[in-house]
């Protein structure tokens, strides 16, 4: 389960919101922040959980959800990876765009 | 926005690029479709490609291999989902040409004339409508998020290395 899918709803988008907010809350809590049922709210935090956004405690009957410093972490640096590569690729494309004007203005 | 400096805004799941280019949108256009100018470029600095099939139109397929510094060769497969001559370009990535779905996220591409240059900006969208569908409709029933997201981490070694 990729992690930018699992993101890419506004739902969970605003869970994370919530959670990062709050610092830690259990699925209760979550829930009575949503118009949504119980379960729908309990799918959606599974995901996130498995998508390592979120990180759950068990405290005896309570789940208690904070956020996945090192989920978070692994997605920041993939996308800063992907930012590097295209950042490189668009500095080549400058020179190679540079050299093609230079070469039609010498009539070549 | 300074002259040759890309600019790169990250917010949720999308990064945005915005770079000026001291040439005309229809010269740029042009080194964006057409292989003879994408093996010239298209690899980062110390990588080469090698394209093994471009259909540069509205639902064609650019699958192509760049070759590593290190050595290593990283396949890649790209969709296009329209293309407005000079305009834009919409693509997506299909994986790595072997059926990799997990990573998946579109690219638009946008060429703005702005006096002799053109202002270019790229919107990439990280995860598909298809790819939600696809989440979706296995709701609840997704096991091992971590290996995916170990592919995720696998398949960014594959496309870049860092010179």
């Amino acid at each position: 389960m990729n992690a930018f899918a699992v993101l890419a709803d506004e739902t969970r988008r605003d869970i994370i919101r919530l959670v990062a907010k709050k610092g830690e809350l259990s699925s209760t809590e979550i829930s009575q922040n949503f118009q949504m049922t119980p379960p729908a709210v309990s799918q959606h935090l599974k995901l996130l959980k498995e998508a390592k956004i979120l990180h759950v405690k068990k405290d005896a009957q309570k789940r208690i959800y904070s956020l996945n410093q090192e989920g978070m972490k692994e997605m920041e640096d993939w996308i800063l990876e992907i930012k590097s590569l295209w950042t490189k690729r668009l500095d080549r494309l400058d020179r190679y765009v540079m050299k093609l004007k230079k070469e039609n203005k010498n009539g070549k | 926005m300074e002259n040759n400096q890309t600019e790169t805004i990250i917010e949720k799941n999308r990064v945005i690029y915005k770079r000026y280019f001291d040439v005309d949108s229809e010269l740029l256009f042009e080194v964006w479709s057409k292989p003879e100018h994408l093996t010239e470029w298209w690899g980062p600095d110390g990588f080469t490609l090698t394209i093994i099939r471009l259909d540069f139109s509205i639902g064609g397929i650019w699958e192509f291999v760049m070759h590593g510094p290190d050595g290593h060769d990283y396949k890649n497969k790209i969709q296009f989902l329209d293309i407005k001559k000079p305009i834009s370009i919409t693509y997506k990535h299909i994986g790595d040409g072997d059926g990799d779905v997990d990573v998946d996220f579109e690219s638009r591409i946008i060429f703005e004339k702005s006096g002799d240059g053109t202002i270019f900006t790229m919107e990439q969208v990280f995860s598909s409508k298809q790819e939600l569908e696809r989440v979706n409709k296995k709701y609840g029933a997704i096991e091992g998020g971590k290996q995916h997201l170990g592919n995720l981490g696998n398949y960014l070694d594959k496309i870049v290395k860092t010179i």
